[in-house]
């Protein structure tokens, strides 16, 4: 049990890349923090680091009061789990997970002991005696668990260890180890490229991006007031549309966004509550609305009578609970500079839009509809700095 | 992100004390082997280039000559002739091994009954000793009692004995054939690898394109095995090109020098002349044709790793 | 083995000739050898020839004890292979680790010899080698041959270990690391255990190798206390009346201990042969 602190770490290699810049991070005693960010964004590398896998070009780590920038990793206290698991083939489950605790020279009444206790809480006391060749995945992946939870170490550090498990085992899965981790209360550090993970599982949440710390906070607060589009555009599924708009004073008082030629009213308290915004009017900012913003204005056809715009269904898709439509408007796409996002679907001159209607809702591919969107749930960032206003 | 931290930590040092220790645990498990690497490769391979500097019996007469011996070597209509002959021999050999090997592993990767037995029994000939295979195809082509002759003779091919080892084309033609008979295993084995190692999908797409069996063949096995047998046809035109034993159990390097691979050549000049220096000299020369074809090859073909 | 792939269609109707015609080639050879071992001096060489003998004996597998020195050709070589194997197998095991796991300076030279020490012709070696034996009075003796031996085929089983070591996942070590195991421990707890079967095919590799090697053992060695089997066999064939059928019978003798390798083991060496190259 410890509290870790990462002082502007960074990883630089012999060539100059540089996959890790200036990440401070401070984790409380029993919080579980996850990383999350598209493939090479330097996460792993990161965790890597703590671990004692990687060396740290820059900046100090600590745990609890040490620091361990010169630690080799059996001495830093930290338990890691792989993401292909790296169980030893020829021990059996038993051994495996007993491994760490035969190191140490735990005499093995006492490491049968902890074995059992483990192997109960992941449900593993059926497969003691197999081999790892033996097991599916997701038990393989429990063992990597069970081999990390018996030490009672100071840092559970996890590398993906869900990606290769198939999407309902990940479920079960994701609730199982944020259980654990909770009855456990050890600190930890969990690395994942599944912003649905990220959004699940964590006390708070690492964006990154290329190496550099795009924000950190608790998930709701990521996604209801992210700091940059980057953010903005990564957390939440499907992501917030976002595109070019620019904010004018009505000739008959009041404010409004123009999103292309289409034009909504925007109420005060967008204004009010955002003091740089008054000096941006008529400049163009990127401005982002989250699909669930959106209605089907035939299912609402009395509210947000002033916040409408017109398109084109392009899609749609039906979820059962929900239906996805997504239409493009004519605003200039933005690039949230996640590798991972979709290209715009009109072309170069639309932003494409996805839309979370009710399920009721009558749209069809080629629909020409009135869409409600709620303005004063709009998010507004700079369009050159991409930070939020 | 505050603004009012701290100076930056120092520039990342050159090399943490970490990655010291791991270089140096690295090269503790790597250097009992280095030590007698280094003892009993390098050492004997400096000498071998110090003796080929002196005029020498390696007992009591040691003159320097310097370079002497590798320019007579190079102006030697003998020497040059022996080194055509083996590269001639080495090129026919490793040609034979890709022919056949990879025709037997085209047609062992696919569902033939029986596939097992047919792998077993035609992996035989790597099995053995050169000795054995020089002897064996020596006793076949005995002149009088000779299986080859007898078998040719009872199908009419020939009326009288044929000295096959006495005529210097077929003797050559005899030494290539033993080389291949014994060798081929191990391309059909590497081939074979190689030929599973490719997705069947690839095939599958081929077909769908209209490529019928050749085509496959030839758009998907062939540039599947590039890989391997790159690799495989460096290591083998060296080791068939430095070859002894086969020749010179069956020929002796004759008759009449028509088999006198280079191998034979040196150690005749060492061990019947006792001329070291000269056959160091010229032992030289091979190892440098041998580095030069490896580089040259690996140049041509860039896409492997060894 | 995996199931076959070489193309659709399955097996063309030629294949099975084919087959048939590359057996034959293969066994006839062999047969041959056998047929001949099998004759006494008075079927051996008869005109008409007699492709297998009226009344097999195994005389000829029995004389050539009484004949030759082939018990000390047989000690000999066992001796000097399976030491030379055992030496090589050590020492390349360690460094095809450390050659595979750590960066070290040296490391890109050391793999490049090796590499380049497979080019090495024997007659280059053989000259100064003579000589060195000779200067410290090892020629024409078991020991001289076992450091001869040592001398070419560890550099391969050097390479052949790591490239087998590549095959196995970092991660483990990783893992073993966090775990609490230092290097050495980790060695040999961990990832020794899963190399068994590529040491078992390096050390085959290296048995064969030194099994069949006849220009060095010739050379190095003169007295018949000394020599290996290939040269005690090779030199049956000096003699004015050459007895095939006794030469026949040593190279069956010889090639037996490869046979049995191969049956008893042809999964690990075929599959571990052709994993190194395919990786590459």
């Amino acid at each position: 049990m410890a509290t870790a602190r990462l002082d502007r770490i960074g990883k630089v290699y012999e060539n100059g890349f540089r996959a890790v810049d200036g990440l401070s991070l401070d984790l409380a005693d029993g919080e579980f923090l996850v990383l999350v960010g598209p493939s090479g964004c330097g996460k792993s590398t990161a965790l890597r680091m703590i671990a004692g896998l990687e060396d740290i070009s820059e900046g100090e780590l600590f745990v609890g009061d040490r620091q361990i920038n010169d630690l080799a990793p059996r001495d830093r206290d930290v338990a890691m789990v792989f993401q292909n698991y790296a169980l030893y083939p020829q021990m059996t489950v038993r051994q495996n997970v007993g491994f760490p605790l035969k190191i140490r020279g735990q005499r093995p009444h006492e490491r049968e002991r902890q074995v059992q206790r483990a192997a109960s809480i992941l449900e593993l006391m059926e497969q003691l005696g197999k081999k790892p060749g033996q097991l599916s995945g997701g038990q393989r992946q429990r063992v990597a668990m069970g081999r990390a939870i018996v030490r009672k170490p100071s840092l559970f550090l996890m590398d993906e260890p869900l990606s290769n498990l198939d999407a309902k085992l990940r479920v079960q899965m994701r609730a199982d180890i944020a259980g654990i981790q909770k009855d456990l209360g050890v600190t930890t550090f969990y690395v994942t490229h599944d912003q649905i993970e990220a959004m699940t599982m964590g006390h708070r949440v690492a964006v990154i991006k290329d190496g550099v710390l795009q924000q950190v906070a608790p998930p709701e607060e990521l996604y209801a007031r992210p700091d940059n589009v980057f953010v903005a555009a990564f957390i939440g599924s499907p992501s917030m549309n976002l595109c070019e708009g620019t904010l004018y004073r009505a000739t008959a008082g009041g404010w409004r966004i123009a999103l292309g030629d289409q034009s909504l009213a925007v109420p005060d308290t967008v204004i009010d509550t955002r003091p740089a915004l008054a000096a941006r009017v008529d400049q163009p900012l990127v401005v982002g609305f989250r699909p669930e913003h959106l209605e089907d204005a035939a299912l609402a056809p009395d509210d947000l009578l002033d916040q409408r715009l017109s398109v084109t269904v392009a899609v749609r898709e039906a979820l059962g609970a929900e239906t996805l439509v997504h239409f493009p408007i004519d605003a200039s796409p933005v690039d949230s500079g996640d590798p991972d996002a979709l290209d715009a679907l009109g072309g170069r001159e639309s932003s494409r839009c996805t839309g979370r209607f009710a399920a009721s809702t009558r749209a069809r591919v080629g629909d020409r509809i009135e869409v409600t969107l709620d303005t004063s749930q709009l998010h507004f960032f700079d369009r050159q700095t991409h930070l939020a206003i | 992100m505050s603004d009012a931290s701290p100076p930056l930590p120092p520039p990342a040092r050159k090399r943490s004390p970490a990655a010291a220790a791991r270089s140096r645990t690295g090269f503790a498990f790597v250097s009992p082997a280095m030590l007698v690497m280094a003892l009993l490769v390098v050492y004997p391979l400096a000498y071998g280039i110090y003796i080929s500097l002196f005029r020498t019996n390696l007992l009591n007469r040691w003159d320097f000559v310097g370079l002497t011996f590798f320019v007579q070597s190079l102006s030697d209509p003998g020497f040059l002739r022996s080194l055509f002959i083996t590269a001639l021999y080495a090129i026919l050999v490793v040609g034979g091994h890709l022919i056949v090997g990879v025709a037997l592993a085209v047609v062992l990767a696919t569902q033939i009954r029986m596939r097992l037995l047919f792998r077993a029994i035609l992996i035989l000939p790597w099995l053995f000793p050169e000795v054995v295979v020089a002897l064996i195809f020596r006793w076949i082509f005995d002149p009088i009692f000779g299986l080859l002759n007898h078998l040719l003779r009872s199908v009419g091919l020939i009326s009288t004995q044929v000295a096959w080892l006495d005529d210097p084309t077929w003797a050559f033609v005899a030494v290539v054939g033993a080389a291949i008979w014994k060798g081929y295993p191990l391309v059909m084995l590497l081939a074979l690898a190689g030929l599973q190692s490719i997705p069947r999908d690839r095939y599958e797409a081929a077909a769908l394109d209209g490529a019928g069996r050749f085509g496959q063949f030839r758009y998907v096995s062939l540039p599947g095995l590039a890989p391997i047998l790159g690799v495989a046809v460096i290591l083998e035109f060296v080791w068939w090109f430095k070859h002894f034993t086969i020749v010179w159990l069956m020929t002796k390097g004759g008759p009449v020098d028509a088999t006198n691979v280079v191998s034979i050549d040196i150690y005749r000049t060492a061990f019947q002349s006792f001329d070291f220096g000269r056959a160091s000299a010229m032992a030289v020369i091979v190892l440098f044709i041998c580095i030069a074809f490896a580089i040259a090859y690996r140049r041509m073909v860039p896409d492997e790793q060894a | 083995m995996s199931k076959p792939s070489a193309a659709i269609g399955g097996a063309h109707p030629l294949f099975y000739p084919l087959l048939l015609v590359a057996c034959a080639i293969v066994l006839l050879p062999v047969f041959w050898m056998l047929s001949t071992a099998l004759k006494d001096e008075t079927e051996l060489f008869r005109d008409p020839l007699l492709l297998w003998p009226e009344k097999p004996t195994l005389a000829a597998f029995r004389s050539v004890f009484e004949d030759y020195p082939f018990a000390a050709y047989i000690r000999n070589s066992l001796v000097v292979v399976v030491c030379a194997t055992a030496i090589s197998l050590t020492f390349s095991t360690l460094a095809g680790y450390g050659l595979s796991r750590f960066r070290f300076g040296g490391r890109g030279a050391f793999l490049a010899f090796l590499l380049l020490s497979q080019m090495f012709p024997s007659v280059m070696l053989i000259i100064p080698y003579f000589k060195i034996l000779k200067s410290a009075g090892l020629l024409d003796s078991r020991l001289g041959l076992i450091v001869t031996y040592v001398s070419f085929t560890i550099p391969f089983c050097t390479w052949m270990m790591y490239g087998y070591f590549r095959s196995i996942p970092v991660e483990l070590d990783e893992a073993a690391a966090i775990d609490g195991c230092g290097s050495v421990r980790t060695f040999f707890t961990v990832i020794l255990p899963l190399a068994l079967p590529g040491m078992v095919a390096t050390a085959v590799y290296a048995f064969i190798t030194g099994w069949n090697e006849y220009l060095f053992a010739l050379i190095l060695t003169n007295s018949e206390e000394q020599k290996t089997l290939p040269v005690g066999i090779g030199q049956l064939i000096g003699q004015y009346r050459i007895e095939w059928n006794e030469l026949m019978a040593a190279s069956i003798y010889s090639t037996i201990p490869l046979m049995v390798f191969f049956l008893f083991l042809q999964r690990y060496l075929i599959s571990s042969l052709t994993a190194g190259a395919v990786k590459s």
